[in-house]
């Protein structure tokens, strides 16, 4: 089986969607060693297993559907940069999922965490062997020198939690995606994702800083419900992407120039809400 | 070709004594510069010279002066036993280095090599997944043995970088798997179930014995190896994964039940940093694959190949000792 719309929903169960993914993933650009690791912890039979649970929201819950797919790079590194809705990253989980099943050759598109992840018991487990890296340079170069994509947010911490009255509306980008993608020389595939801030349906927020927390978001469900508070409410997702840009190629000088960073990535922030604005109708700034 | 191997009466001492003389046969002179007497049946011993000597002291020049031309030292003398006390460990740590390389940069020496351990990075949650030889030294500096290693390491690189004649190697480990002797890795993991901490199974890297003598020999036969080299193994799994190889079984407990102020509760002999089980400092190896030619997979598969396979869970225990930690 090659497509995963001929999944059932008892292959959910039995562990054929399991074997599905593992195919996916073995075929991808990712490598393993002889014991099922690669270089970065991720783990073939954990993240074989999550995959399924996560292609079984992606096309029963979510029901998502991805556009222009054709514009990820069939080989070579690159920098998927989308907006990002709040609470837990569903968002990246289908843009991961679309880059493992709707490619004819797929693709393993790894997310960046913070670095206060694998402080945090069970979430360098969960997070490291699920494929995920710590954002920092060597972590970021070495996917790039296997050649592999990366999905970034660049709305920064206060991105995370604006809520469903401001849906849609990409805020200010942080310019560390952009000095990687002249650094490495790697183009920028322009995406958008619509539904998810529908499924997180964020309220409010209340500031913890003296708790340790930055915020703690409010929802119809959180914190009222507990973490079953957490679950998102089903919504469809469309995933956008846009065609790639090679910053370096277009501007090879501005590496040396924060002033022309911040404008480039300024730039690629309002084309972003563009595509937003075009599909949803909406007139952001 | 004449090999000066200071700390050649410990266990690491032999091994690579025999081994040398494997490889070179009897084009080799190996001599064993040691404090401990070789203690050991004459066999043992056959595979090099031993000489009395204290790299602490002045008086080592003698040795220098005797032996005539030196084409390489080995430096394998690191002292980490209880008994010592921290000044003492640290003149044979750090002073010891020191003075080895300035007498074989003085006696025209053309190779030094170091063997340094990856505990030097320290482990910590920022990490990078793989670690570099470029990346700072960020090791937990309250552990003596870690500070003298971090202090000898550095004195090394320094040397490397600013000595043109003699080329300095610096050969840092993964954790070493030893058939015998006692170690931390060694009291951590004794007994049949071995604490972890709940929530955290980082990735985890050791090395076995014969691949470190692996390591060494490829440095010592590249002619142009100079600097820090990262040396894995061919194992890297998390570190549960780790004790079930060792046909033992991880228990993860809450931080509070596996140790208390930096002392292991289940053993009191047992002090070091507990975030070398928390965080990773696993190494990328692949300066060591280019310039050295240091390859353990291909090793283990050509090792294989010309013995009969290995059984990896015989392997008594999991160790860091000398060379490694």
């Amino acid at each position: 089986m090659d497509d995963y719309r001929e999944l059932k929903n008892k292959d959910f169960f039995d562990g054929t969607a399991v074997e599905f993914m593992k195919n996916k993933i073995q075929n991808s650009d990712i490598a393993f060693d002889e014991n099922g690791y690669d270089d970065f912890g991720t783990s073939l039979e954990v993240i074989s297993k999550v995959g399924a649970i996560i292609l079984f929201i992606y096309k029963n819950y979510f029901k998502a559907e991805a556009h222009g797919i054709e514009n990820i790079p069939v080989e070579g590194p690159g920098l998927i940069v989308s907006n990002h809705a709040p609470i837990l990253p569903f968002d990246a989980a289908m843009i991961w999922t679309a880059g493992l099943v709707e490619l004819e050759k797929p693709r393993f598109i790894r997310t960046i965490v913070n670095k206060s992840i694998p402080g945090i018991p069970g979430g360098s487990v969960l997070v490291i062997r699920g494929g995920q890296i710590v954002g920092c340079d060597e972590n970021v170069k070495k996917v790039f020198e296997n050649q592999n994509l990366i999905v970034v947010f660049p709305t920064g911490a206060e991105g995370d939690v604006h809520t469903i009255f401001d849906k849609y509306k990409v805020d200010k980008f942080t310019v560390g995606f952009m000095e990687y993608a002249l650094k490495y020389r790697t183009p920028i595939i322009p995406t958008c994702v619509t539904g998810s801030e529908e499924a997180a349906m964020t309220l409010g927020k209340v500031d913890l800083n003296f708790l340790g927390f930055k915020h703690l978001p409010l929802t119809p469900l959180f914190p009222w419900l507990g973490l079953l508070g957490l679950v998102p409410l089903p919504s469809k997702f469309d995933i956008y992407f846009d065609t790639p840009i090679n910053y370096y190629e277009e501007h090879p000088d501005a590496m040396a120039e924060p002033k022309r960073v911040r404008e480039l990535v300024d730039g690629l922030r309002s084309h972003i809400q563009g595509m937003l604005n075009e599909r949803l109708g909406l007139n952001h700034p | 070709m004449k090999v000066l191997m200071t700390g050649g009466s410990g266990y690491f001492g032999k091994l690579l004594a025999g081994r040398l003389r494997e490889e070179f046969g009897d084009d080799i002179d190996i001599v064993g510069v040691d404090v401990r007497e070789c203690n050991v049946d004459e066999q043992e011993c056959s595979d090099m010279r031993h000489v009395f000597g204290d790299s602490r002291k002045k008086r080592i020049e003698d040795v220098f002066k005797t032996e005539g031309s030196i084409d390489a030292v080995i430096h394998l003398a690191f002292g980490q036993s209880e008994e010592m006390s921290t000044d003492e460990r640290m003149m044979t740590n750090v002073y010891g280095t020191f003075q080895m390389l300035g007498l074989a940069k003085k006696y025209g020496v053309r190779q030094f090599i170091y063997p340094s351990s990856t505990i030097v990075y320290g482990a910590r949650q920022d990490n990078p997944a793989l670690l570099r030889e470029r990346h700072p030294l960020l090791g937990n500096r309250d552990i003596p043995s870690v500070r003298d290693r971090i202090e000898a390491d550095m004195i090394c690189q320094t040397q490397a970088q600013s000595s043109s004649c003699l080329r300095v190697v610096i050969l840092r480990m993964v954790p070493i798997w030893r058939s015998s002797g006692e170690s931390l890795l060694t009291m951590y993991m004794k007994g049949d179930y071995v604490p972890t901490l709940l929530g955290f199974d980082p990735m985890f890297q050791i090395i076995y014995e014969d691949e470190v003598l692996d390591a060494f020999m490829a440095a010592l036969k590249c002619p142009t190896a100079r600097g820090a080299y990262n040396i894995r193994g061919h194992i890297h799994l998390p570190l549960g994964e780790v004790i079930r190889r060792l046909g033992k079984k991880p228990v993860p407990l809450p931080d509070f039940l596996v140790h208390n102020n930096g002392r292991f509760i289940w053993s009191k002999k047992l002090s070091f940093d507990f975030n070398y089980i928390k965080y990773p400092f696993t190494v990328d190896g692949a300066r060591a694959f280019e310039e050295l030619g240091y390859d353990p997979a291909a090793l283990k598969k050509s090792r294989a190949e010309r013995n009969k396979p290995r059984d990896d869970s015989a392997a008594p225990d999991v160790s860091g000792t000398a060379v490694g930690s």
